[in-house]
C-alpha cells in the first residue's frame, strides 16, 4: 500500500520546441559540452543522475586542473563548471537516463525526469557503471536487486532490505526506502561513507538504518526471490535474511546501457567516435569523455572533447539548417 | 481538498485549449464502500480520490466528460467493458475502450493521462512510422498490462508507449496496472521491479525500452515477428544477458575501482 504523498500529482508536459543538444551527462566533459552550446546560443539541457556521481564528484582533491589555483574537491570543480554553463542559459536537470531513440527526429531521450527530444545529442556518461558482479545478483535483478528505490521500493513494506554503496547517490536514497521498509541495513566497504558530510549527517537521522561498515556482500542468495544476503566483516561471514536488494555502486564499465545497442560500441564496450569530430555511428550523436575510453582519464581532456562535441553539434545544425533552406 | 493544485490547472486549461480537437469521455468504475464486511472483499483503496480526479479533470475542458459507473450495480457494463476491478479508468472518444488504467493515475502517472486525453483526442500517435505500420499489422487479439508504482519516474513511459499502440490498433488492449493497490495480480506475475509489462500472460519484460524494441516483444507475442527483427530481438537479449552473465568476478567492482579514481589527484 503506498501512502497518499506518493500520489502527488506530477505535471510533466512536454516541451514544445525540441533542444537544439541534449547533453547526457553532467561531468566535466558534459558541463562542458553545455557550456560552449549555450554560449553558442543553442538551446540546451544536461541530464547529470547526481551532481556528486562521477570520477570527478567523487575525487577528493584536485590541483591540476588548469587555471584553478588553489586544491579544490572535484564536486566544487563540477560546481563551478555548472555555474558557468548556466550563465550561458544552459539548463540543468537532475534526472537519470534510461533510454534513448535515435531512429526518431528529434532525438528521444527518455529519463527520471521526462521525455526530452533534441535535434542533437551527446552523450558524456563516463565509465562509472556498475555491472552485475556479486554472485546470484544477476539472475535475481527484478527478483527483489533493484536499481531504483523510488520505482520499487513499496514492494518492500514492513519487510527488511539492504542497501549496497555509500555514495551521495546511494545516501539520498535511503530516505525514501526507509519510509517503507522495516530496517534498512546500509553496507559499505569503508570506514566511513564516502558520500560527502552533510549527506552522511542527514542519513545518520533516519530511524530504522543498521550501518554496516567494513562489510562486503559476498553473495545474494534467493532462488524465485531474494531471501537473504551473505556479508563478510573483517573475516567473519554472516547470512542476513532480506527481501530487497538496492545496488549503488560504481564499476569501471563504460555507461552505455541506455542505448540498447543502437550505436556501435568498440570491443571493449566503449562509443566508438569519429577521433576528429567525436561522432558516433549515429549522424548528429556525438560521444565524449570516458564513455569513449581514454588512454589518460583526465577532468581536462574531458572537459576539450566536450568543447569539440558542442562545436560540431553546432556545425550539424547549421549544415542541416543550410540544407533545409536550399530545399525550400 | 482539491487534487490538482492551481498551478497546474490553470497550466492545463491552456494546455487543452490548445491541444483537445474532438471530446474525449473518461469511464471510470468505482465501488461504493461496503457496508458488510467479507472475508473475500477487497476495499477499493482509491476509488473516492481517483473519482475526484477525474472530476477535477473535466472541470479543465469543454471536451472532456466524466462518465462515472459502479461495478457492482452495473455489472453487466463492467464485463462489457472487460473491467474486473477498480478503479478502472478508460480513456476513449466512444469508439474503442482499449485504453485504460487500473488503480489511481496518480503521481508520475498523472502526466501519462494527461498525454493520453490529448491523444485520444487528436486521434494520432507519436509513433514513429516504421513502429505504427509494425503494430497496425498485429491481427491477433493482445492484452499489455504495465505494472507501475506511482512514484516510478521510468513508468509513465511504458504506460504511454502502451497505450499507443492500443491507439493504433484496436486488437490491442492495454493496462496501466498500479501494482501496490493490486497485491495479488502484481504477486501472480512477480513484480518486484517496474516497470513491468505483461503481454497476453506469456512474455513480460522490465524497463522502459524504446518503442522499437516494445514493439518487437508485441510482434512476438502476437506470433507475427518477422525474420530481421527476431535476429534483432536475439541480439538485445543475448546482450542484456550477457550484461547479467559476468557472475565470475571475486570482488565488488567498488573494490578494484578505488585506485582508479584517485588517478584524477597528482
Amino acid at each position: 500500500m503506498v501512502e497518499l504523498g506518493s500520489l502527488k500529482l506530477r505535471l510533466d508536459l512536454p516541451e514544445e520546441e525540441p533542444y537544439d543538444v541534449v547533453v547526457i551527462g553532467g561531468g566535466p566533459a558534459g558541463l562542458t559540452a553545455a557550456l560552449y552550446a549555450a554560449r553558442a546560443k543553442l538551446k540546451t539541457v544536461v541530464l547529470d543522475k547526481h551532481p556528486k556521481a562521477g570520477a570527478l564528484g567523487m575525487t577528493s582533491r584536485i590541483e591540476n586542473y588548469p587555471g584553478v589555483l588553489q586544491p579544490i574537491s572535484g564536486a566544487e570543480l563540477l560546481e563551478l563548471l555548472r555555474q558557468q554553463a548556466r550563465q550561458f542559459g544552459a539548463e540543468y536537470v537532475q534526472a537519470q537516463v534510461t533510454g534513448v531513440d535515435l531512429r526518431k527526429d528529434p532525438k528521444e531521450v527518455i529519463s527520471s525526469a521526462s521525455t526530452f527530444y533534441g535535434r542533437t545529442l551527446i552523450i558524456a556518461t563516463g565509465a562509472m557503471g556498475h555491472q552485475p558482479s556479486i554472485p546470484g545478483e544477476a539472475k535475481l535483478i527484478g527478483k527483489g536487486v533493484s536499481y531504483c528505490a523510488v520505482c520499487d521500493a513499496p514492494f518492500f513494506v514492513g519487510k527488511d532490505v539492504a542497501v549496497l554503496g555509500d555514495n551521495d547517490e546511494a545516501l539520498d536514497e535511503l530516505a525514501f526506502i526507509s519510509r517503507f521498509a522495516r530496517i534498512v541495513y546500509l553496507i559499505s566497504p569503508h570506514r566511513q561513507p564516502k558520500a560527502s558530510p552533510e549527506t552522511v549527517v542527514r542519513a545518520r537521522q533516519l530511524p530504522n538504518i543498521v550501518w554496516l561498515l567494513k562489510t562486503r556482500v559476498i553473495a545474494i542468495e534467493g532462488d524465485q526471490q531474494v531471501t537473504a544476503i551473505v556479508v563478510e566483516r573483517e573475516g567473519q561471514k554472516e547470512r542476513l535474511p532480506v527481501a530487497g536488494v538496492f545496488i549503488y555502486l560504481v564499476g569501471t564499465k563504460p555507461v552505455t546501457d541506455f542505448l540498447d545497442g543502437q550505436l556501435d560500441l568498440t570491443p571493449e564496450g566503449c562509443i566508438k567516435v569519429d577521433p576528429e569530430t567525436k561522432q558516433t555511428s549515429v549522424p548528429g550523436v556525438f560521444a565524449v569523455g570516458d564513455v569513449t575510453c581514454k588512454e589518460i582519464r583526465q577532468a581536462v581532456i574531458a572537459a576539450a572533447e566536450g568543447a569539440i562535441a558542442a562545436l560540431e553539434a553546432e556545425k550539424f545544425l547549421r549544415r542541416r539548417a543550410k540544407a533545409r533552406s536550399d530545399w525550400a | 481538498m482539491v487534487l490538482i493544485s492551481e498551478r497546474d490547472r490553470r497550466k492545463l486549461e491552456e494546455f487543452f485549449r490548445q491541444r483537445l480537437v474532438r471530446p474525449v469521455r473518461l469511464v471510470l468504475f468505482t465501488q461504493q464502500p461496503s457496508l458488510v464486511w467479507t472475508p473475500w472483499s477487497q476495499p477499493c483503496q482509491f476509488c473516492e480520490e481517483t473519482k475526484q480526479l477525474v472530476q477535477e479533470l473535466t472541470q479543465l475542458s469543454p471536451l472532456l466528460e466524466a462518465d462515472i459507473h459502479d461495478i457492482d450495480r452495473e455489472g453487466a457494463l463492467a464485463e462489457r467493458y472487460g473491467v474486473d476491478k477498480v478503479p478502472a479508468l478508460l480513456v476513449t472518444d466512444g469508439s474503442n475502450f482499449n485504453i485504460r488504467y487500473f488503480g489511481i493515475p496518480a503521481g508520475m502517472e498523472f502526466t501519462a493521462l494527461i498525454e493520453d486525453i490529448v491523444m485520444v483526442s487528436q486521434g494520432t500517435t507519436n509513433l514513429s512510422e516504421e513502429v505504427r505500420e509494425k503494430i497496425r499489422r498485429i491481427q491477433k487479439p493482445i492484452h499489455i498490462q504495465v505494472f507501475v508504482t506511482p512514484t516510478c519516474p521510468y513508468c509513465p513511459k511504458a504506460v504511454r508507449t502502451a497505450h499507443q499502440f492500443a491507439m493504433e490498433n484496436p486488437r490491442i488492449v492495454a493496462d496501466m496496472v498500479e501494482a501496490t493497490e493490486f497485491v495479488e495480480l502484481a504477486e501472480r506475475y512477480r513484480v518486484f521491479a517496474v516497470p513491468k509489462v505483461v503481454i497476453n500472460d506469456a512474455i513480460s519484460f522490465e524497463g522502459a525500452l524504446p518503442e522499437h524494441l516494445f514493439a518487437l516483444y508485441v510482434l512476438k507475442a502476437a506470433d507475427q515477428l518477422e525474420k530481421d527483427d527476431a535476429t534483432l530481438l536475439d541480439e538485445v537479449e543475448r546482450e542484456m544477458a550477457m550484461e547479467e552473465g559476468h557472475e565470475h568476478h571475486h570482488h565488488h567492482d567498488e573494490f578494484e575501482h578505488e585506485h582508479h579514481f584517485h588517478r584524477y589527484d597528482h
